[in-house]
């Protein structure tokens, strides 16, 4: 196994800069996420390794190795696609013997790889059959059987999941997270499903416009968002944006929204941001009913003025500063909107972002 | 009742067409095999079979040659349309490179000009390169062709560029990709680009008329126009109409054994465009 770097590395089709400079590297045996919006440039950065995908400028090493000018068979990688591009007439025995034909291994040892692979990932009774005669999963079991039957220096997955149902998607994220503690491989794993992200990275490279957003572990991505992307990028469902003004209200700091609604005493750095212009963000979950078990309450009554239920829980929605804001709330508080009531904002959890430029503040 | 009455009448209306297609076909065969007194009152029963025909074409013209000359070339030409159309529909279909959109409408072009403008061109070009009156002459010229390329980059057009990048990560180049990877996945085009080759090849008299003298490198259709005009037929119905029969019927068997696929490769193309 390896590490996989990015010095500098940027991508341009004629005068449009697909990827903006961008530097990171995947550590060996590390699980790296990279998660942003359609058309943000992940799946160019992953084809970039690949070798599928040439770059404008910079460097790219595996293993130490700068890759730039190797063809894709000869960077030991190996890559699992979104449509499985499994070979259509070959049987899944063949698709995954492939790889190991061309690089002239014998017969016998080629056999004992894949029978390998297939008891891995327990598809045994599907070696005979054709991609056609198969489910989407099975498919997507097979294709990944090709990638780890070469057992490469890293493992890149293309939107893997993307053609499954809920359900199957779930259950094949569990398989791939065990995959990858079975196998102590570098897997570097592209989605736009932030819940997949979360799940399965060590650490998640969030991209925004071809511009790398932050690149952190999923818990601190989700407490510390570098900027106002990542914060509503990251979370289910988004984090709530309130813009507001820091002022001094009777001698205490404080955010105060546009609306007057939402009043709350701000410190440290924000405290030196008087009259300036600034957005809180707090997430859904972090809007309570109650003040119980909230380290610093902050009251505000509003009129929620519809709900969603999900059983257990739920979401009641309301507006600030005339804007959509939810709130997650448990299923008895949600029933028949609307209604006025009290809600607690939890101090500790909320951010600021600047105005202008999205950038965290504090 | 009025329903099984309009599908008999559409029946029968299918088999009358089908009839005047497969009746000219059957006449000639039935004529050549017919005594020459007799062939001129023939109808639809045979009057007398006899090969005579058959082997006064044999002694006259050196027909076996010509039908080695022709399947050597018409062979060859399909080979090469086959390997030459489906490598350069490839670099049209899934190569990134300049002006390709410009020489693929260059190549589209090409098919609009009638034969007869290349011919005056092609013919100094094969003197120039003293390839006249060699097999040669025949088979280059047409080892590629713009209908090939055409059908075979739709056909992988169709196939998505994910299938070429596993490939290429299993360690494919490019040729490779295109002979192992997409050929058995496009089968229908590349027989319907086979038979239409074959039989543009096989039939092909004017071509060999301008460029071939010497009577053994002669393909059939040319020996046998010449045969049939000529004079060598001393005007017997006859033996012309064996010699059509001999030339036909190559192409009438290759025909019947793949037109499952070249019906389904038409059709398919058809959809998809």
């Amino acid at each position: 196994m390896a590490n996989v770097k990015f010095e500098q590395v940027t991508k341009s089709y004629g005068k449009v800069q697909a990827i903006q400079p961008v530097s990171f590297e995947v550590k060996d045996k590390e699980f790296m996420v990279l998660v942003g919006p359609s058309g943000c440039g992940k799946s160019t950065l992953l084809r970039m390794i690949a070798g599928l995908e040439d770059i404008t400028s910079g460097k790219i090493s595996i293993d130490n190795t700068i890759v730039n000018d190797l063809s894709p068979k000869d960077r030991d990688i190996s890559i699992v696609f979104q449509n499985y591009a499994l070979y259509p007439h070959m049987t899944a025995y063949d698709n995954m013997a492939f790889g190991l034909k061309i690089r002239g291994l014998k017969k016998a040892e080629i056999k004992e790889k894949v029978m390998a692979a297939a008891k891995v990932l327990d598809i045994e009774d599907l070696l005979d059959r054709k991609p056609k005669a198969m489910s989407g999963g099975q498919r997507q079991r097979i294709a990944i059987g090709r990638a780890i039957v070469r057992n490469p220096k890293v493992f890149l997955f293309d939107e893997p999941l993307s053609n499954l149902d809920a359900q199957l998607r779930g259950q094949m994220r569990l398989e791939i997270a065990s995959l990858h503690k079975r196998l102590e491989a570098t897997m570097v794993y592209v989605t736009h499903d932030q819940v997949e992200a979360m799940t399965l990275g060590d650490r998640i490279i969030v991209l925004n416009k071809g511009v790398i957003q932050q690149i952190d572990t999923p818990q601190n991505l989700y407490n510390h968002p570098a900027n106002k992307f990542v914060a509503g990028f990251i979370g289910s469902p988004t984090m709530n944006f309130i813009e507001g003004k820091v002022v001094d209200d009777n001698g205490i700091a404080s955010f105060i929204s546009n609306d007057g609604v939402i009043r709350i005493e701000v410190k440290d750095k924000i405290r030196d941001l008087e009259h300036t212009e600034v957005i809180l963000g707090i997430r859904p979950e972090h809007i309570y009913s109650l003040p119980t078990n909230i380290d610093a309450p902050v009251k505000f009554t509003t009129t929620v003025k519809w709900t969603e239920l999900l059983g257990h829980d739920g979401f009641a929605f309301f507006e600030i500063n005339g804007v959509q804001i939810s709130a997650r709330l448990v299923a008895e508080e949600l029933l028949n909107p609307p209604f006025e009531r009290e809600l607690y904002i939890d101090r500790e959890k909320i951010h600021f972002f600047d105005k202008v430029s999205g950038v965290a503040i504090g | 009742m009025v329903r099984k009455i309009k599908k008999i009448g559409f029946y029968a209306l299918l088999l009358l067409a089908a009839l005047s297609f497969l009746y000219p076909f059957y006449w000639m065969i039935l004529a050549s095999l017919t005594p020459e007194q007799n062939i001129g009152t023939l109808g639809i029963v045979p009057q007398g079979i006899t090969f005579e025909h058959y082997t006064g074409m044999i002694e006259k013209i050196p027909i076996w040659s010509a039908l080695f000359n022709s399947v050597f070339v018409a062979t060859l030409s399909t080979f090469g349309v086959i390997v030459f159309g489906s490598m350069t529909g490839y670099a049209l279909a899934k190569m990134r490179f300049k002006g390709r959109n410009l020489l693929f409408y260059t190549i589209i072009f090409t098919m609009t000009l009638p034969f007869q403008i290349t011919l005056i061109p092609n013919y100094i070009l094969m003197v120039n390169f003293h390839w006249v009156d060699t097999l040669a002459a025949l088979v280059v010229p047409s080892l590629n062709s713009a209908f090939a390329i055409l059908l075979f980059r739709q056909a992988f057009m169709t196939i998505p560029d994910d299938l070429i990048h596993a490939a290429k990560v299993d360690g494919c180049g490019d040729l490779r990709i295109i002979f192992q990877i997409l050929w058995p996945n496009i089968i229908p085009s590349i027989i319907t680009v086979g038979i239409l080759t074959f039989m543009t090849s096989w039939n092909d008299v004017l071509w060999p008329l301008i460029v071939i003298r010497e009577e053994g490198l002669m393909t059939m259709p040319q020996l046998v126009t010449l045969f049939a005009v000529g004079g060598r037929s001393e005007a017997q119905l006859g033996v012309k109409l064996a010699s059509a029969v001999l030339l036909a019927l190559p192409i009438i068997i290759a025909y019947l054994f793949l037109q499952k696929y070249f019906i389904q490769s038409m059709a398919s193309s058809g959809i998809k465009s």
